[in-house]
C-alpha cells in the first residue's frame, strides 16, 4: 500500500484552535525514526530477532521474525531438509514450545498452539536483502484471566547464539491505544555479568473501549490529513460547487442556498459510499488487494479535477461521489481490516475510524469553503478553479504512475512538499477573497 | 606468590619462543630507550592544540565523563558518529602534530601500536575504494581531549573511526587506564596501501590460534564453550558487564610452553601503548596468569566464521571474533576488544565502587522512549517481589496520571503506558515501595 506520510500543517495549529485533544499523527513519524535511529545504533550486523505481540481478549498473539542462518544454526537443521511440511511443523512447533514460556502472575503457564511460518525476504540497512522467518504462535491461558500481566521466558536461538537479541515489541492493544503503531516494550538478551536469559515481566495499563475509540477516531483523521490523495480529492469536489452551468461549462456564482445543497448532497454521497465498503471491506466480505485500489483513488482524482475544468456530471454528482466513496472506503477498509479484531472492537473501529475521516472532512470543509463562496462571486475565480484543479489533475496523474510502477516520482515528492503549505494558502485564498469583496462594495459606493 | 614472581620473572626473560608464528615480527626495542613520559604526551597534545583554530579547539577539546569516554563504536561512523576532531578536517601540519601524539602513546612494535594504526587507517582508504564508498577512509578517524591534557587531574586520550577505538586514561600525570581498546579489520587479507602490503589483526589472530592449537585435546573440550558467538560480547555500550564467574580452561593447569603462549596472545593487545606502559601491564598479567581463564568457540585454528576466543583474567579481558564481511561479503573480518576488569576508563564507572545501589529494592529504573509521543514502556529491575506504587506529576507537583499500586515480579519488568492525554512539557514519574525505597525519574512529552 502507498502510505503518504505526510502531515499538513492545518490540523497542528486546527487541534489547538478547536482542541481535539491529542491528535499527534506528526509524532508517529517521529517515533518510527527514533526507534529506526536507537536500533540502527545498537545493530548488529546480522539482524536479530523481532517479537511481535497482539494482546486480544482471550489470547496473546505472537509472531517471530528472525534471520534464517541464525534460525537453522539454533534448530540444528535446514529448512529445506524437511521433505514433509507437516514434520516440519511439528517439529518447530516443538522447538519454540521448548523455548518460550508464558505464566500469569499466579505462575499458570499459557497453553500454546502453533500458527504456521512462512520465508520472506527483507531488507536490512547495513547487511542489505536477507531472507527471515516468519513464525505464528498464539498462548491461551486455561482459565480467563488478566491479559495484561504476564511474564516471558524466551531463548530461542538465544540458547545457542550467545550474542543474539529478541526485540520485544507490542503491535496490538486496541483497548490502550496502540492499534497501528508498535511499541518497543524492551530486548531479551543474554546478561553476561550472570551468564543467564532473564525473563520479562510486561504489564500494561489498563485500556477500554473508550480509549481505543478515541484512538481509532484520530486514525480516521489522520487518514485524511495525511493522505494528501484524499485531502486533494476533497478540495477539488469542492471548487465547482458554488458555480452554475450554462452551454456545458462552469458559468457563475448559484447562491449560497444552492452552492450548500449541492455541498450536502456531494458529501453525503461520497461519505455513504465509504461508509458501505469500508463495512463490507473490514467484515471481509469484499476485499480488494491495496495496488489496484490505490490506482482507482488516483483515477477518481483525475476525473474529478477534470469536472471541475469542464462539467463532466453535472447533475449526476451524487452517483459519482457515491461511487468514489465506495472506491476510497476499500482503502480505508484494507488498513482496518488489518488488526483482525473481534467484533466488538471491531464495529468500534469501523465507526470511530469513519467519524474520524468525517470529522477531518468537515474541517477541511469549514476552512476552505467561506473562501470558495466569498472569491465565486467574481470572475476572477475560474483562475482558481483552473488553477487548483490543473495542479490536482498533474498530481492524479503522477500518482496513477506511482501506483502502477511502485516507484515514487519528481511530481509525488513535489506535490508532497507542497501539501505542507495547505493552511497558509487556505489563508492566502481568505485574504484575497475578501479583498476582492471589500474592492467591489468600494465600487458600488 | 613467590612462585608467581618467579615464573613472570622467568616469562620475561622467555619473551620471544622459538615457536613463534613468523608473521609476527621481533619487537624493536629501539623505543624502551627513550620512552614517552606522560610529559611528554602532555607536550605533544598541547603543541597540536596550539595548532587548532579556537572553532576546532572547542571541538577537539571536550569535558571529562563516562558518557563521552563511552562514546566509540565498531560501526562505520556514517552510523555512529565519534566525538572530537575529524582527521579529514585537519590541515596537513594539524595532522602530522595529531599524529605525533598518538605515535608517542602508543606502542612502536611492528604491526602493532602506531603501526597498526597506519594500517587501519589503510584497511578504510581499501574499503572506501573497493565498494564501501565515503563513510570509509583515513579522514573518517577522530581524535578528541576528554579533560585538559595536564599532569594534574583526569584526562582522556580518545582516537579511533570505524574499526579503532583507542583510550589512554591519565590521572596526575600516571596512566590508569588504557582500555577499551578495540581493533577489528576488513578486508581480511593482504591488501596494498602504496609501496606497502598489509595485513593488520592477522599477528593477533595467529597468536590466539597458537595458543588454542598448543593446548592437547582433553584442554581443548575444557576450553570449548557450547554457544555460538556471532561478535564479541562486550563491544560498544557493553561496559561493566563482565562474566561473576570465568569460563574455559584456567591457565594455571597449562604448561610453561603454553602459559608463554597466552602471554603472547595477551601481547598482541597490550603491545599497542606505549612500550614502557605496555611492560607494567604485562608484568600484572603476567602475575595474574594462573588465575586467568581461556575460552573458545568454533574451531581452534579461527579461520571460520563464528570462530571465537576469549581470555578472561582478574584484569585482562580480550575478545576475537571472526564474522562475515561487511563490503567484501566473499571474505570474513575479525572484530577484537581488550578490556581491562578494573581499569577500563580508568575505573569510571565501574559499578563495584559505588555499592549503594545494592540496598535498593528498585532499580535501573528508564523510560522508552524519551521523549514520549503517545507511548511509552517504564523498565525497571527488583530485586525481589514487591508491590510498587507508581505516581506522575507535573513540575508543580501536581499528579498526571491516575497512581497505579500493583505487585511486580523479582527481575526485569516492562511496564507499557499510555500518555497520549497529557500535554507537551516534562514530567516526573515516582516508583517507589513504600518504607523501602522510592526513585524518580523526568519524562519528556513532546
Amino acid at each position: 500500500m502507498i502510505k503518504i506520510k505526510n502531515f499538513i500543517l492545518i490540523i497542528l495549529i486546527l487541534q489547538h484552535k478547536i482542541n481535539i485533544a491529542g491528535f499527534k499523527p506528526l509524532r508517529y513519524f517521529i517515533f518510527l525514526g527514533i526507534l529506526c535511529g536507537t536500533m540502527s545504533l545498537k545493530a548488529h550486523p546480522m539482524p536479530n530477532t523481532l517479537l511481535q505481540l497482539s494482546i486480544r481478549s482471550d489470547y496473546l498473539g505472537m509472531k517471530i521474525a528472525t534471520p534464517i542462518p541464525d534460525f537453522e544454526l539454533a534448530f540444528g537443521q535446514h529448512l529445506e531438509d524437511f521433505k514433509d511440511s507437516n514434520a516440519l511443523n511439528a517439529a518447530l512447533a516443538t522447538y519454540f514450545e521448548q523455548h518460550i514460556r508464558i505464566t500469569d502472575p499466579q505462575k499458570h503457564s499459557w497453553k500454546p498452539k502453533w500458527g504456521g511460518y512462512q520465508v520472506q525476504e527483507t531488507t536490512d540497512a547495513m547487511i542489505g536483502k536477507y531472507k527471515e522467518v516468519l513464525f505464528e504462535l498464539q498462548f491461551k491461558p486455561d482459565v480467563p484471566t488478566n491479559m495484561r500481566q504476564f511474564t516471558l521466558f524466551y531463548d530461542a536461538i538465544l540458547h545457542k547464539i550467545q550474542t543474539h537479541k529478541a526485540l520485544i515489541n507490542i503491535v496490538q492493544d486496541w483497548d490502550n491505544g496502540i492499534q497501528d503503531q508498535t511499541q518497543l516494550l524492551g530486548v531479551i538478551e543474554w546478561d553476561i555479568s550472570t551468564n543467564q536469559i532473564l525473563p520479562m515481566h510486561v504489564s500494561l495499563e489498563n485500556g477500554s473501549y473508550w480509549k481505543g475509540f478515541k484512538r481509532i477516531f484520530q486514525l480516521g483523521m489522520s487518514h485524511i490529513s495525511e493522505g494528501t490523495d484524499h485531502l486533494l480529492f476533497v478540495l477539488v469536489l469542492l471548487l465547482p460547487a458554488p458555480l452554475l452551468v450554462s452551454g456545458r461549462k462552469w458559468s457563475i456564482f448559484g447562491g449560497i442556498r444552492y452552492t450548500l445543497m449541492r455541498l450536502f448532497k456531494i458529501i453525503t454521497a461520497f461519505t455513504l459510499g465509504h461508509s458501505l465498503t469500508l463495512l463490507l471491506g473490514t467484515l471481509g466480505w469484499v476485499r480488494l488487494p491495496a495496488q489496484p485500489v490505490e490506482i482507482l483513488i488516483a483515477f477518481s482524482i483525475l476525473v474529478s479535477a477534470i469536472h471541475a475544468i469542464k462539467p463532466l456530471f453535472y447533475g449526476k454528482e451524487i452517483w459519482i461521489a457515491s461511487g468514489f466513496g465506495l472506491v476510497h472506503g476499500l482503502a480505508f477498509a484494507n488498513l482496518v481490516g488489518k488488526f483482525e479484531l473481534e467484533p466488538a472492537r471491531l464495529m468500534l473501529s469501523i465507526v470511530g475510524f469513519n467519524l474520524g475521516i468525517e470529522w477531518m472532512q468537515c474541517l477541511v470543509v469549514l476552512l476552505f469553503m467561506p473562501s470558495l463562496l466569498l472569491w465565486s462571486h467574481f470572475s476572477s475565480y475560474s483562475w482558481i478553479r483552473l488553477g487548483g484543479a490543473i495542479f490536482t489533475g498533474i498530481a492524479a496523474i503522477a500518482w496513477i504512475s506511482e501506483r502502477l510502477f511502485e516507484k515514487s516520482n519528481v511530481i509525488t515528492i513535489l506535490v508532497e512538499k507542497i501539501a505542507h503549505y495547505a493552511l497558509p494558502v487556505a489563508g492566502l485564498l481568505f485574504l484575497g477573497a475578501i479583498l476582492l469583496q471589500i474592492r467591489s462594495r468600494l465600487r458600488l459606493n | 606468590m613467590f612462585f608467581a614472581t618467579l615464573l613472570s620473572a622467568f616469562l620475561g626473560w622467555w619473551e620471544r619462543p622459538a615457536t613463534q608464528p613468523k608473521t609476527v615480527a621481533p619487537r624493536t626495542t629501539q623505543k624502551l630507550l627513550s620512552p614517552s613520559t606522560t610529559q611528554e604526551i602532555v607536550n605533544l597534545a598541547n603543541a597540536f592544540k596550539q595548532t587548532l583554530t579556537a572553532t576546532q579547539l572547542t571541538t577537539a577539546q571536550l569535558t571529562y565523563n563516562l558518557a563521552n569516554a563511552q562514546k566509540w563504536s565498531n560501526l562505520p561512523v556514517t552510523f555512529t558518529p565519534r566525538i572530537g576532531i575529524r582527521f579529514g578536517d585537519l590541515t596537513a601540519i594539524q595532522l602530522t602534530a595529531a599524529k605525533a601524539l598518538i605515535r608517542a602513546a602508543s606502542g612502536s612494535g611492528a604491526n602493532e601500536g602506531y603501526a597498526e594504526m597506519e594500517q587501519l587507517w589503510a584497511a578504510d582508504e581499501y574499503l572506501g575504494a573497493n565498494g564501501g564508498g565515503t563513510a570509509y577512509s583515513a579522514g573518517q578517524y577522530y581524535l578528541a581531549f576528554l579533560g585538559t591534557p595536564a599532569m594534574t587531574g583526569t584526562w582522556e586520550l580518545q582516537t579511533g573511526g570505524h574499526h579503532l577505538a583507542f583510550a589512554n586514561t591519565y590521572r596526575d600525570g600516571i596512566l590508569i587506564g588504557a582500555t577499551p581498546s578495540f581493533r577489528a579489520v576488513e578486508p581480511f587479507a593482504p591488501f596494498a596501501s602504496g609501496a606497502n602490503t598489509y595485513e593488520p589483526i592477522r599477528q593477533e589472530r595467529d597468536a590466539l590460534a597458537a595458543m588454542l592449537t598448543g593446548l592437547s585435546a582433553t584442554q581443548l573440550a575444557t576450553a570449548q564453550l557450547p554457544t555460538v558467538f556471532t561478535d564479541i560480547l562486550l563491544g560498544p555500550g557493553r561496559d561493566w558487564q563482565f562474566p561473576t564467574t570465568r569460563v574455559g580452561l584456567q591457565v594455571s593447569t597449562l604448561n610453561a610452553t603454553q602459559k608463554t603462549l597466552v602471554l603472547d596472545a595477551i601481547r598482541t593487545y597490550v603491545s599497542d601503548i606505549d612500550d614502557v606502559e605496555a611492560e607494567t601491564i604485562m608484568t600484572r598479567y603476567t602475575n595474574q596468569l594462573d588465575q586467568t581463564y581461556i575460552a573458545f568457540s568454533g574451531t581452534a585454528a579461527i579461520t571460520t566464521k563464528n570462530d571465537y576466543v576469549r581470555i578472561d583474567g582478574p584484569g585482562v579481558w580480550i575478545e576475537y571474533s571472526l564474522q562475515g564481511g561487511i563490503v567484501i561479503r566473499t571474505a570474513n573480518h575479525p572484530h577484537s576488544i581488550w578490556r581491562d576488569r578494573t581499569g577500563d576508563y580508568g575505573g569510571t564507572g565501574n559499578p563495584t565502587s559505588s555499592i549503594k545501589n545494592l540496598a535498593e529494592t528498585i532499580f535501573s529504573v528508564d523510560n522508552y522512549p524519551n521523549p514520549v509521543l503517545n507511548q511509552t514502556t517504564l523498565r525497571f529491575n527488583l530485586r525481589q517481589d514487591a508491590t510498587v506504587k507508581i505516581t506522575m506529576t507535573d513540575l508543580a507537583g501536581r499528579e498526571v496520571i491516575t497512581p497505579m499500586q500493583r505487585k511486580f515480579m523479582a527481575g526485569n519488568n516492562v511496564l507499557a503506558l499510555d500518555l497520549n492525554d497529557l500535554s507537551a512539557g516534562t514530567y516526573l514519574y515516582t516508583l517507589e515501595i513504600e518504607g523501602a525505597n522510592k526513585v524518580s525519574k523526568k519524562l519528556f512529552k513532546q
